[in-house]
């Protein structure tokens, strides 16, 4: 069989092994060397895996992700979200809607230390949620703002799909980091304004809470500083160059396990469960990178990517249309697949595809361009059906609440994350106004 | 992803699995992981002594980034076994949500079968791999840390995974598919 047809044909493959359950890490894994075999024999394969998990393991560059789930982890144990949704809500609650926009603001807040978005929804979702209730604000809304405020977890550097994202591109995980300030604050500030036009026309769903005196708002923004100090201190660090992304990390998850060891009610048994959530999770990521290694090789091997290129070339199609249609493609995408295993299948492919488009950048700017735009798409998967984790994360954690209810007040956030899209979209200089603004 | 709420690790050492087989390979798979985080933790802190050193008293550790790349491949292996019995490998479970159970219960089987014979062939080859190490006597950059010595409990974790993988397989074999 001719090589290319190899590599063509390992994507239905891999589909279907994916649709009967087998995980996406080993369903990569498996049909990455059955075909690598197919075209280069099994020796070449065999003496690969005396030492690639190794090699890969220990990987220098892949060290900060199990150290960033470490900071996010102890974060979710220090309290933290707890004072950064009061802090929130004593600035927005006396608004309409103001507390859901206040869930909003501390997941942003929370964002910018933890870089999941799982775990950013679930911490912040135990704050925040009992309080929406409380104060009688719809199922719905109450809901839909925690789930898509989740996303900000991801949107909000640190973030594990940008790091990754760097890795797999060769681009520098500090300039991308910067460049999803803009977009992530964006984020944040859309979802706000979602919330805001979603009480004006329901404005039962978000009463107004009673309004804080400056004092008080002063007090509370007080209590946050160790948020921030880590927040300015890792990603300070990183972007000057004082430290490598992966001892910015090791600051993050020190400062962090220092303020959750602080707190009265710190344990061994808590710290056990830092330790296993952190396990848990960097193993179904280096699953993935394994399998990944395996797929890509073979994914290099069938020259697929020149072929891709070659064929765009030929079609002679505007640039920005096969941007759209890739964004496009990672949104249907992401109702089905872990954004971490599309990102590591598709940029492989895409990204040489993009690179050689001209949308008027030089080819580092493009490049983070698409990362941003990339990392956006694919966390919109978490909010959409079918399998949308952050909506079901809140869901359960909510208990009484009808799956349906809860799609139905992730919407207007939905939409925000479209309008954005397009913005950013159509708007490169927001995104990289950092990173020429401090090159 | 996992669930970033887990029960308490402890608590499912004692109560998870029917037979001393399971019991026994869920209690070193949860202290592997353990380990694997200790060893994470003191990551963090050679990445601090690192920073502070060359920062405050212009004094760098040597070698910090072999430690580190070190000490995070024998954590993520030893991550490993724990994360295949928890089943926190993520899968795509929008189709087969509503497929029989008798089905599910099948491709389960299935999925363990090609667990086992990639992380046995891991296994192996690595056994390989660490031989290779040993005689040709690779070794760190500056540190000179011969490499087949951080590799052992890498292949420890790989065994300790096949081994897993091997009784996921019987048991989910022997048991009959949940009416649920």
């Amino acid at each position: 069989m001719e090589r290319l047809t190899i590599g063509i044909l390992a994507f239905p493959i891999l589909f279907a092994l994916l649709v009967i359950r087998v995980p996406i890490g080993l369903a990569m894994l498996i049909v990455g060397a059955l075909g690598t075999a197919t075209i280069a024999g099994w020796l070449p394969l065999f003496s690969q895996m005396k030492t690639n998990a190794w090699h890969l393991f220990s990987n220098y560059s892949l060290s900060v992700i199990p150290l960033f789930l470490l900071m996010g982890n102890f974060a979710t144990k220090a309290g933290m979200s707890e004072s950064l949704f009061k802090c929130a809500s004593a600035f927005l609650g006396h608004r309409k809607g103001g507390v859901a926009m206040a869930a909003i603001g501390g997941c942003a807040g929370f964002g910018a230390i933890c870089g999941s978005s799982l775990a950013t929804a679930a911490t912040m979702g135990k704050v925040a949620l009992p309080e929406l209730r409380r104060l009688g604000y719809s199922p719905a809304l109450s809901t839909g703002a925690l789930a898509a405020g989740g996303t900000l977890g991801i949107l909000i550097p640190p973030s594990v799909i940008l790091i990754i994202f760097a890795i797999l591109t060769e681009q520098n995980i500090a300039k991308l980091f910067l460049a999803a300030f803009i977009p992530g604050a964006m984020a944040a500030i859309g979802y706000m304004l979602a919330v805001a036009i979603y009480v004006r026309i329901s404005p039962d769903a978000g009463p107004a809470s009673i309004r804080i005196d400056w004092r008080e708002r002063l007090k509370l923004s007080v209590s946050i500083w160790h948020v921030l100090l880590i927040f300015i201190t890792m990603i300070s660090g990183i972007y000057m160059g004082w430290f490598t992304p992966t001892e910015g990390a090791a600051i993050g998850a020190f400062g962090t396990g220092l303020v959750a060891s602080l707190q009265k009610d710190f344990n061994f048994a808590k710290l056990l469960e830092v330790i296993e959530s952190t396990a848990l999770t960097s193993a179904m990521i280096f699953l993935v990178l394994l399998g990944a290694e395996f797929f890509n090789s073979l994914i290099a091997l069938s020259q697929l990517p020149v072929f891709l290129v070659d064929l765009v070339t030929e079609a002679n199609i505007a640039p920005i249309y096969i941007l759209v249609l890739i964004l496009l493609l990672y949104l249907v995408l992401g109702c089905l697949m872990d954004s971490l295993a599309m990102i590591l299948l598709t940029i492989p492919i895409f990204f040489p595809l993009i690179m050689t488009l001209d949308f008027g950048l030089t080819a580092e700017e493009t490049a983070i361009w698409f990362g941003i735009l990339t990392l956006i798409v694919v966390e919109v998967g978490l909010i959409t059906p079918p399998v949308g984790l952050n909506v079901f994360i809140i869901n359960k954690m909510a208990g009484d609440i009808p799956i349906s209810e809860t799609f139905k007040g992730v919407l207007p956030f939905f939409a925000s994350d479209l309008v954005r899209v397009s913005i950013l979209l159509l708007f490169p200089s927001i995104t990289l106004f950092l990173i020429r603004l401090f090159p | 992803m996992s669930d970033p709420e887990p029960s308490s690790p402890l608590k499912t050492i004692e109560s998870d699995p029917a037979n001393w087989v399971g019991l026994l390979l869920h209690r070193y798979s949860t202290y592997a992981a353990f380990f694997g985080g200790f060893t994470l933790v003191i990551l963090v802190a050679v990445n601090a002594t690192s920073i502070a050193g060359r920062t405050l008293f212009a004094n760098p550790l040597v070698g910090d980034f072999e430690l580190v790349e070190m000490g995070c491949a024998i954590a993520i292996s030893s991550f490993l076994p724990l994360c295949l019995l928890k089943k926190g490998n993520v899968t795509v479970d929008f189709f087969s949500a509503k497929f029989p159970p008798k089905l599910i219960h099948g491709l389960e089987i299935f999925t363990d079968l090609i667990f086992v014979v990639v992380s046995a062939t891991f296994s192996m080859r690595m056994t390989l791999g660490i031989q290779d190490f040993y005689k040709y006597g690779e070794e760190t950059m500056l540190l000179q840390i011969p490499v087949w010595i951080p590799f052992i409990p890498v292949l420890v974790s790989f065994y300790l995974l096949t081994a897993c993988a091997i009784y996921s397989l019987v048991s989910h074999t022997l048991q009959t598919p949940r009416t649920s």
